[in-house]
């Protein structure tokens, strides 16, 4: 499985690589923001996003609504990992159409479980 | 000038118009209808001369503020690099410690793998074969340990980032105070009535909510009942 994870900063999305490979998807890439995350997915074929919200130029939340309004890509899993913890947030991104959302700080258990949800969930609906 | 004042020359100018129009006076006419006209223009005038020197008086008083002034000029803008060198330290922390476990994780990982690899020959008497891999297995612990020993203490030097960014933000919180004491003077002597309602800018903020509002969640385990709720 390709994952592309999104977030302005390096450290967080070295974090993130580092967990996943951890849980064994070790095919990842990696985008510091939704403008450069779009071309990104539109060319490479990613099975999975996982996207920050607040980053410059293209904030998270939209890079979701412009991956949900693209034929190509509106399939796309996306989890967001985020500090944004407000209630109006969380119901905008489950708007959006995350289909996950954790609040940072996380830990590695957290990002298992909402991965293996949302693949539990994929399942059942396919 | 007092508001009746104006009214009552108003008045009277008034009158004695009404008086030239009856009359017939048309030259009175003309010049009465001009100083009514520009005895509004001098009030407006002065109003606006009174409103002006104030303003001038008040930003000028304020010019005069050193502290203002030595807030506004150096210690913002040095504020500002002082918290980019937060955020450059963090990072440069964040990597070096990042650095030490990416090569340690796959130290770890060997050892692991090797006992697990290693432990059947312990299963039957030892032969020269097996203890030759026991051995080599040893010099890789003392290889992997010493390894695991260096990254481990580039982790714990990698946390002085805390001392030195603590002290800057310390600082800078101080400065904020100094900013804010600044700006409530500022709005006082504007005379802009204070009590109204802070606005919304929590509504542009972003972070981690720290000190949680009301519309803030701070656990995982809400945003999940919040999700639930929505049906996922």
């Amino acid at each position: 499985m390709k994952i592309l994870v999104v977030d302005d900063f390096s450290t967080m999305r070295r974090i993130i690589r580092n967990l996943l490979r951890d849980l064994g998807f070790g095919n990842s890439e990696e985008a510091d923001d939704g403008s450069t995350a779009l071309p990104l997915l539109k060319s490479g074929k990613f099975d999975f996003l996982i996207t920050d919200w607040n980053m410059p130029v293209m904030e998270g939340i939209d890079l979701v609504r412009q991956v949900r309004a693209d034929a190509a890509l509106r399939e796309l899993p996306i989890l967001m990992v985020t500090a944004e913890a407000k209630r109006d947030q969380i119901v905008a991104a489950a708007e959006a159409g995350v289909n996950g959302y954790i609040v940072k700080p996380f830990n590695a258990q957290t990002l298992e479980q909402k991965i293996a949800k949302i693949f539990e969930r994929l399942g059942q609906a396919a | 000038m007092p508001k009746h004042a104006v009214h009552s020359e108003d008045a009277s100018l008034t009158l004695r118009l009404v008086e030239a129009i009856e009359a017939g006076d048309a030259v009175a006419t003309a010049d009465l209808i001009q100083a009514l006209r520009a005895g509004r223009f001098d009030a407006l005038f002065r109003a606006v001369g009174r409103i002006t020197r104030e303003l001038h008086d008040t930003l000028h008083g304020l010019a005069g503020d050193d502290r203002l002034v030595s807030l506004a000029r150096q210690q913002m803008p040095d504020a500002r690099d002082r918290l980019q060198y937060v955020i450059e330290k963090t990072e440069q922390a964040a990597n070096r410690t990042l650095s030490a476990v990416e090569t340690m994780i796959p130290c770890a990982d060997t050892l692991v793998q090797q006992a697990a690899v290693l432990r059947p020959l312990l299963d039957q008497p030892l032969d020269d074969a097996a203890v030759s891999r026991l051995e080599q297995f040893l010099d890789g612990v003392e290889h992997d340990g010493r390894r695991l020993r260096a990254g481990l203490s580039d982790v714990l030097m990698a946390q002085e980032y805390q001392d030195l960014t603590g002290q800057v933000i310390k600082r800078t919180i101080e400065l904020v105070g100094q900013v804010e004491e600044k700006l409530v003077e500022l709005v006082t002597a504007c005379g802009i009535v204070s009590g109204a309602a802070p606005s919304a800018a929590s509504a542009t903020s972003c972070g981690p909510a720290e000190r949680a509002d009301a519309n803030a969640v701070t656990q995982q385990a809400d945003v999940d009942e919040l999700l639930a709720n929505l049906g996922f």
